[in-house]
């Protein structure tokens, strides 16, 4: 049986994420900061909360982007970066200078507060429907009108290509709510933090089928 | 269609959950593990901790029983009560926590503010704006559980806490905690008008359609604790929260 894991980089929030991974799989995924063991069809998470600087600084001292990017390459394994976990895999942000994992071309960017009405805020905290662009993959099984995922996030991604944006949503203009390339897969909300929403998705996460 | 949170807002105190009327007289509400499993079967927006015996020089949470606490929950957690270091903040953030709250250390925590917020995300730091009127009716800050008056306007502290780097701001109007009597629109106006970050009305909810009114006076989301911990008239304890159609319906 596959195995799952997250990475352990002292970034984000990890108990909840292994709590809802195991409610929805029976299994809990493994904390690690080795990923040289990793098999074909294994899941690995990336959780992320805060600064993108600070984030990329954790993983280059502990020597874990070359391997994600390697992962990534691969194809072999199930990857899924959450929120800034999923900011990380573009190449950079408006955030920080350091550069980000790479694996999908384009750049994050802080969301223009004077371009929305008034009543809507930066950060964008708070519970916000989803929608696919397309619905046949994988990962939107389940999702449906009802489907809200919660967000907290300041910076947005700007995935460079369409066919790498996946989910989007709205906070006064549209933006990529989730990116995806090959076996990869980014979202800016926190699905172990999304209820039922969330554990129907982290399920489709456990189940996809990757090449 | 504009969502806005509605958050259940619990107190800890002594390792039980307490409910107070205007920050005094607490009442024992119940085990926090059974509480957030059935706010978890509700499918709440964003659960609200608050210790409130921490400023009490009373022994503070241990950090495991906060990990229990927040590992059952599929929502975010905001935890605050006695929160005065960077390493406390981190430990908090570490064991699952989304978002820190702080007010005692707020007047003299501009540089914990910054390096928090630079550090974790403004995201993670929220303040909790306490205010109460003086004898001529002007809004006031307070911190220490209430008992603190500091000097400035709340909208002048806003504004502060906002260029600090606090990502969220909690604003609490003490005279109405439980009181069922309606948010302070007046007050929730003023601090929307004056930040740009998301603004929590707290303090005074007693229907449903008073989140609509804090919603249209410029509240991203909504804190209410009696609301959904005790039944009126009585007072008997029951856990509720309305539905989403509710919601939809009534206040979105």
């Amino acid at each position: 049986m596959a195995r799952a894991y997250i990475v352990d980089y002292g970034v984000g929030n990890i108990g909840s994420l292994q709590n809802m991974y195991k409610r929805v799989t029976g299994q809990l995924p493994e904390l690690t900061t080795d990923l040289s063991n990793l098999e074909p069809g294994d899941r690995l998470m990336l959780p992320g909360v805060g600064n993108f600087g600070y984030a990329m600084q954790r993983l280059n001292e502990l020597d874990l982007a070359d391997p994600l990017r390697q992962l990534a390459q691969s194809g072999k394994v199930a990857m899924l970066g959450i929120c800034l976990g999923a900011q990380l895999l573009l190449e950079g942000s408006e955030e920080a200078e350091e550069k980000g994992l790479g694996i999908i071309p384009g750049q994050c960017r802080k969301f223009d507060r004077a371009a929305l009405p008034a009543e809507l805020r930066i950060p964008h905290m708070g519970w916000t429907e989803v929608g696919c662009r397309n619905a046949d993959h994988p990962l939107a099984q389940g999702q449906n009108d009802e489907t809200r995922f919660y967000f907290v996030h300041s910076f947005r991604m700007m995935p460079e290509l369409p066919e790498h944006a996946l989910f989007t949503a709205h906070h006064g203009i549209e933006f990529c709510a989730g990116v995806c390339s090959n076996s990869v897969v980014g979202v800016q909300f926190h699905p172990e933090k999304s209820h039922r929403f969330g554990m129907q998705f982290l399920k489709s996460f456990a189940n996809w089928e990757i090449q | 269609m504009r969502r806005i949170r509605v958050i259940p807002t619990l107190l800890m105190k002594d390792g039980g959950l307490v409910k107070t009327t205007r920050f005094k007289k607490p009442v024992y509400v119940g085990d926090p593990i059974n509480t957030l499993r059935i706010f978890n079967e509700k499918e709440v927006d964003e659960l609200v901790l608050l210790n409130i015996s921490a400023n009490r020089h009373d022994a503070p949470i241990p950090l495991e029983v906060i990990q229990d606490i927040v590992s059952e929950a599929f929502m975010p957690i905001g935890f605050g009560g006695g929160i005065r270091s960077m390493q406390h903040i981190e430990s908090l953030l570490k064991s699952g926590v989304e978002k820190v709250i702080l007010n005692t250390v707020l007047p003299n925590g501009e540089a914990l503010i910054r390096e928090a917020s630079g550090q974790f995300g403004a995201q993670s730091v929220v303040a909790s704006l306490d205010v109460r009127k003086d004898w001529v009716g002007r809004h006031r800050f307070y911190t220490q559980s209430g008992t603190q008056k500091e000097g400035g306007t709340p909208v002048e502290w806003a504004k502060r806490l906002e260029d600090w780097g606090v990502g969220e701001i909690i604003l609490n109007a003490i005279d109405r905690e439980c009181t069922y009597q309606g948010y302070d629109l007046e007050l929730i106006d003023s601090i929307c008008s004056a930040v740009s970050i998301p603004v929590v009305a707290s303090g005074g909810a007693g229907q449903v359609g008073d989140f609509r009114q804090a919603r249209e006076s410029g509240a991203s989301a909504v804190a209410a604790g009696g609301m959904f911990v005790f039944q009126r008239p009585n007072q008997a304890v029951l856990i509720t929260y309305p539905s989403q159609e509710r919601l939809k319906k009534e206040v979105f």
